[in-house]
């Protein structure tokens, strides 16, 4: 049975920056994306500056920068998940992608958890557990990036047809992200309730619908990234974090 | 009864009393496309239907997958009206492209089809009464759920639920076990127009958790690549893996079946397709298959795929079904039975032949009567989109004529005189009097004074092994001829690559030398052949890597390597020696410029390994 110091449901910049500093960390994500906090439901465009303070934090953020995620536009959020995987590929992590959480029992100095993955189910050992995944939220929404076909985007018009949704410059020129409030809480229906209702915005075209719902809590879980708005500084949390574990 | 799971990659089966709390008719375990047509046919034609998906989001690899134009298959069925989506065209930039429309649909469809969904569920394991499955064990967002059903499909894509059950299975090619390449189906936009473009990563085993998910960061990391082509917009959320297990069915289908015309005379329904490969390594395929491919030329050859029942029905086992690309097929077959319009086709008729078996009160589909099945399946559309169609050149892209093919010696002679004459080297390949082929043949070499004609006549008498050919298919390699042929509309073969191909299988110890030259010598990449490109070549060509210098190498490699066998040279001498040469960077280096984690590069240290292997092996 593989034997790890911690475990993390839930990949993220800080779950990466914890297991940049404990080496002997497992991070197991559901989905087959590294980014769940910021890439996948297109969150942070206008996400505030940020100047790292280690010296893999100051990596991160060269490398960032050096693809233009991170430049004087702002944030290509579109892009994250391409640099967050650039950087693990260069530092590779234990990371189990499309793997579930199970279960967990106790044992001795820590607790033998069962993963369900490609693999089918495997038991490993952990220290502690780490669960980066909040159970209610507060407010929920899903981000539309769209064209607007050469003009400043009109938020009259958009909030007329999606009310009390939220809508911001989304990097490039000319296009915008609306974080789209919904009926629905299944993703699928509610793809399917934007879509209806964009072709009252005529003009505006639809480049890209996230895949999750961008999802607000009152109280975010540790190593959730959720809290921040800098992918860099949500990194450096990880890190500290795991660090502050050590000296106690 | 008991629970079979996989545990850490091995089969348990423990006892157990499920505590039922859902029950259906049939339950479809995957909401891609296979199991969203197979779950809503079922459920229209009257079954009570659950379907489960382990992600949030349905759609499988169209959707999720971003792999949204067809590449083949055939059309007719139910999926045709989703793929209309007129109505919104002008709220998108790209209808066609973009997955979201289609997902909607999906969406729209699995509700008014009555079909329950549950997603973010993922099966733990299934219930057996003997050899009948009876239910599944589901892991949801509430916890643990244990659902029974008269039929469970599993349509996964990669067997994951075969896999529990300890169905006997194999994965990849005979050779090295390796599986077509995967995509990371990437879009961004630019100068307006929205761009998706498959990226072929490499390698992926999707059983093995930690080659999975290493293989798919890297595959996001070399996304790097599209950052500077525009304005970058997503990775997909599923990577666009091609071919799973292959499972010990009650019926196989392979692709000798195929090429040879062998068909099933009561099919489920039928495919359609090219034997699409996306690997370059072409010397490292089977017989048949290299034939097919490389010296026949008939790469894109289309075939009109009668599949059986028996390939989704795991060898017995009763009440569990298989619907998608995890078929008991082989790997060379799977690149033509995996195309995603046949994918909704087979779930569809597949939803048919489920629902059948419940009204009439069992679990094998293949007891269903053949002829309300067929006429029910023909009646939607999407039973057999081609009836008029077997073998045949088929350009959809350039919107040419369909043109059949007949592989019959005495009706392909005369093509041994053209350009395009793939069809009579596998109508003598294939013939059952070989004598009277070769006399015909060689008669025709004979009589021409045409050294094109002659080479045409030496490729065909090769195949059927005939030393005759020799003389000529040497002329050829030794200079580097640089003719390529001009029956397929892309990846059309250099008649040197199948000149050294065809002296692997007939060649002698006087062989070595030209083949060793090509292999060994670190000038042969600058002769003219591998930097002469005609533009009506149409060669799909990497930008990673000298393809054709690829491609006669490791055809080269592969012929070395047969001659030491069959002739009983040193293969210890020919190990050594390939050792060296493939343990040298400039080695790789003449062929690709690519790093060390890119496809390119790891699809030749591959070869190199595997070439390694098989002469170790035997």
């Amino acid at each position: 049975m593989k034997k790890f110091k911690a475990l993390i449901i839930g990949s993220s910049f800080s779950a990466i920056g914890y297991a940049e500093h404990n080496k002997n960390t497992l991070i197991i994500e559901a989905s087959e994306i590294l980014d769940t906090s910021f890439y996948l439901p297109m969150r942070g465009f206008e996400g505030s500056a940020y100047a790292p303070k280690t010296e893999k934090g100051r990596e991160l953020m060269g490398l960032f920068s050096k693809l233009g995620i991170l430049s004087d536009r702002g944030m290509n959020v579109n892009a994250f998940e391409i640099g967050l995987c650039r950087y693990v590929e260069r530092n590779p992590k234990n990371i189990y992608l499309k793997c579930r959480f199970v279960e967990a029992e106790r044992a001795d100095g820590g607790y033998t958890v069962t993963l369900l993955h490609n693999g089918g189910l495997e038991r490993v050992f952990a220290e502690r557990i780490i669960d980066t995944r909040a159970v209610s939220f507060t407010e929920q929404s899903l981000a539309v990036i769209f064209d607007a076909n050469g003009e400043e985007s009109n938020t009259e018009k958009i909030t007329r047809v999606f009310k009390d949704s939220e809508q911001k410059k989304a990097f490039y020129e000319g296009r915008y992200v609306i974080y789209a409030k919904t009926e629905s809480t299944d993703i699928n229906a509610a793809k399917a309730e934007i879509i209806n209702k964009w072709k009252n915005l005529s003009g505006y075209r639809i480049l890209y619908i996230a895949p999750v719902f961008y999802r607000v809590y009152d109280e975010y879980p540790q190593l959730s990234d959720g809290a921040f708005d800098n992918p860099i500084a949500a990194f450096e949390y990880g890190i500290r974090l795991a660090r502050e574990e050590a000296e106690l | 009864m008991k629970l079979y799971t996989l545990i850490d990659s091995s089969v348990s089966a423990a006892d157990a009393a499920p505590d039922f709390s859902l029950w259906c008719d049939i339950l479809v375990v995957g909401a891609g496309s296979g199991g969203i047509f197979a779950a809503t046919t079922a459920a229209e034609e009257g079954a009570e239907v659950i379907l489960v998906e382990n992600d949030t989001s349905i759609g499988g690899m169209r959707v999720r997958g971003n792999v949204m134009p067809y590449y083949y298959g055939a059309p007719g069925g139910a999926f045709e009206e989703l793929d209309s989506r007129a109505e919104w065209r002008d709220m998108f930039i790209s209808i066609m492209n973009q997955p979201e429309p289609l997902q909607a649909k999906y969406t729209e469809l699995i509700e008014k089809s009555g079909a329950r969904l549950m997603a973010d569920s993922a099966p733990l394991g299934i219930f057996f009464e003997e050899k009948r499955a009876v239910g599944i064990k589901l892991l949801t967002k509430e916890g643990q759920v244990d659902v029974s059903a008269k039929i469970i499909i599993d349509a996964t894509s990669d067997g994951h639920l075969i896999r529990m059950c300890g169905v006997k299975y194999r994965f990849g090619r005979e050779m090295d076990g390796k599986t077509a390449p995967f995509t990371v189906r990437t879009q961004y936009v630019s100068n307006g127009k929205y761009v998706s473009v498959n990226d072929d990563s490499g390698y992926i085993n999707q059983y093995n958790e930690e080659a999975f998910s290493e293989s798919i960061i890297r595959a996001h990391a070399n996304a790097e690549k599209f950052l500077k082509k525009g304005e970058f917009l997503s990775l997909p959320t599923q990577a666009g893996i091609r071919e799973g297990l292959s499972f010990l069915g009650e019926d196989t289908l392979r692709y000798t079946d195929l090429c040879f015309g062998n068909f099933s005379d009561k099919p489920m329904f039928y495919a359609y397709s090219d034997l699409d490969k996306h690997g370059h390594d072409r010397a490292l395929d089977d017989d048949i298959y290299q034939t097919w491919m490389t010296v026949a030329n008939l790469a894109t050859v289309t075939v009109n795929i009668p599949v059986p029942f028996g390939c989704v029905i795991p060898k017995g086992i009763d009440g569990l079904i298989t619907a998608g690309r995890c078929l008991s097929i082989d790997t060379y077959a799977l690149g033509a039975v995996r195309m995603n319009r046949d994918m909704h086709r087979m779930g569809e008729c597949i939803g048919v032949a489920t629902a059948m078996a419940v009204k009439g009160g069992f679990t094998d589909i293949r007891e269903v009567d053949y002829g309300i099945y067929s006429e029910k399946v023909t009646a939607r559309g999407c039973f057999n989109g081609y009836p008029d169609r077997t073998f045949g050149f088929d350009n959809n892209r350039n919107l040419t004529p369909y043109k059949p093919l007949e592989f019959n010696i005495d009706k392909t002679l005369e093509l041994l005189c053209t350009e395009t004459p793939g069809a009579a080297v596998w109508s003598c390949y294939i013939a059952k009097d070989k004598e009277y082929a070769k006399s015909k043949v060689y008669a025709l070499l004979e009589d021409s004074e045409d050294s094109f004609v002659k080479y045409n006549c030496a490729i065909a008498l090769g195949v059927m092994g005939d030393e005759r050919a020799l003389p000529y298919l040497r002329e050829i390699v030794k200079k580097r001829d640089h003719y390529y042929y001009k029956d397929c509309r892309r990846s059309n073969q250099h008649r040197s690559a199948i000149a050294i191909c065809l002296l692997g299988r007939i060649g002698t110890k006087d062989d070595v030398n030209t083949l060793s030259e090509i292999v060994f010598d670190e000038n042969e990449i600058n002769k003219e052949l591998y930097h002469v490109l005609k533009p009506e070549y149409i060669h799909h060509i990497e930008g990673d890597r000298n393809f054709l210098f690829f491609d006669i190498f490791t055809h080269a490699v592969g012929a070395l390597v047969r001659i030491y066998k069959r002739c009983h040279l040193s293969k210890d001498e020919l190990y050594s020696h390939l050792q060296k040469l493939f343990a040298d960077e400039a080695t790789i280096r003449r062929i690709t410029h690519t790093k060390a984690d890119e496809p390119a590069y790891i699809e030749i240290a591959t070869f190199f390994d595997s070439i390694l292997e098989s002469l170790k092996n035997n």
